[in-house]
């Protein structure tokens, strides 16, 4: 079993006594790792909320209309940070289970998904592929299809 | 325009992730599914996700307007 750090560094004082103060040291860090928890799902809180605002201003100006070079800049630099914000939550997550992490609505499944997500726009968007191969690739999906188009029906999700 | 069932596919699970009020587990699982149908279409094309993502990008509006969908944030409070 590996010493502790009061044996390693305070080596004079008597394990005995030391045991009692290891005791309350060990709550304290049990503490601070619920504190830890809390502050990491409010980010994720945080982080989903901004998603959202995010996902509302693509709508209205990346999808629903033909976007400015402004908007390729703004939305490539929100998605950038929201990816970076996301990875960062991941890192910090890495140090606590699953399960503590879930009782205080932080989901690290969701996390993962909601990273993906982002990745994926990042690549619909900005994944710099070349004018002649957007164009070929389109022509092959839309154009030389074989199969009957058939009504997509879709299974709408209830709210 | 001819639009592959496989495509329309992609759309629909695409315009289920954007649904504000969708749980955290049916984002999760339709997450999964929209990445997989990524993963289909592109083995179909022989293509990269990057390539499909941006190929198909456009025609997600014009689908959206097609089925007669409403825009996910469209009733949404602008608050």
């Amino acid at each position: 079993m590996a010493a502790t750090a009061t044996q390693t560094y305070l080596p004079e004082i008597a394990p005995r006594d030391a045991r009692d103060w290891e005791f309350v040291k060990s709550l304290l860090q049990d503490l601070e790792a619920e504190e830890h928890r809390e502050q990491l799902a409010s980010a994720f809180g945080q982080w989903k909320l901004l998603i959202k605002a995010f996902r509302r201003v693509e709508e209205r100006r990346m999808v629903r209309q033909s976007p400015e070079q402004l908007d390729w800049k703004f939305h490539k630099t929100c998605l950038c940070g929201l990816m970076g914000f996301g990875t960062m939550l991941q890192i910090a997550a890495g140090g606590h289970k699953s399960e503590d992490l879930e009782k205080h609505g932080f989901h690290k499944d969701l996390l993962d998904a909601l990273l993906r997500d982002l990745h994926n726009t990042f690549d619909e968007w900005h994944g710099q592929v070349p004018e002649d191969r957007l164009k070929a690739l389109s022509e092959d999906i839309f154009n030389a299809e074989t199969e009957p188009h058939r009504e997509h029906s879709r299974s709408k999700v209830s709210a | 325009m001819p639009r592959p069932s496989l495509i329309a596919n992609i759309h629909d699970l695409k315009y289920q992730l954007r649904e504000p009020r969708l749980t955290a587990s049916d984002f999760v699982k339709i997450q999964q599914e929209y990445d997989a149908a990524i993963a289909e279409a592109c083995r179909k094309y022989h293509c990269s996700k990057a390539e499909l993502l941006a190929a198909i990008r456009s025609d997600f509006g014009i689908w959206v307007n097609q089925e007669g969908l409403p825009w996910p944030y469209e009733t949404e409070s602008e608050s």
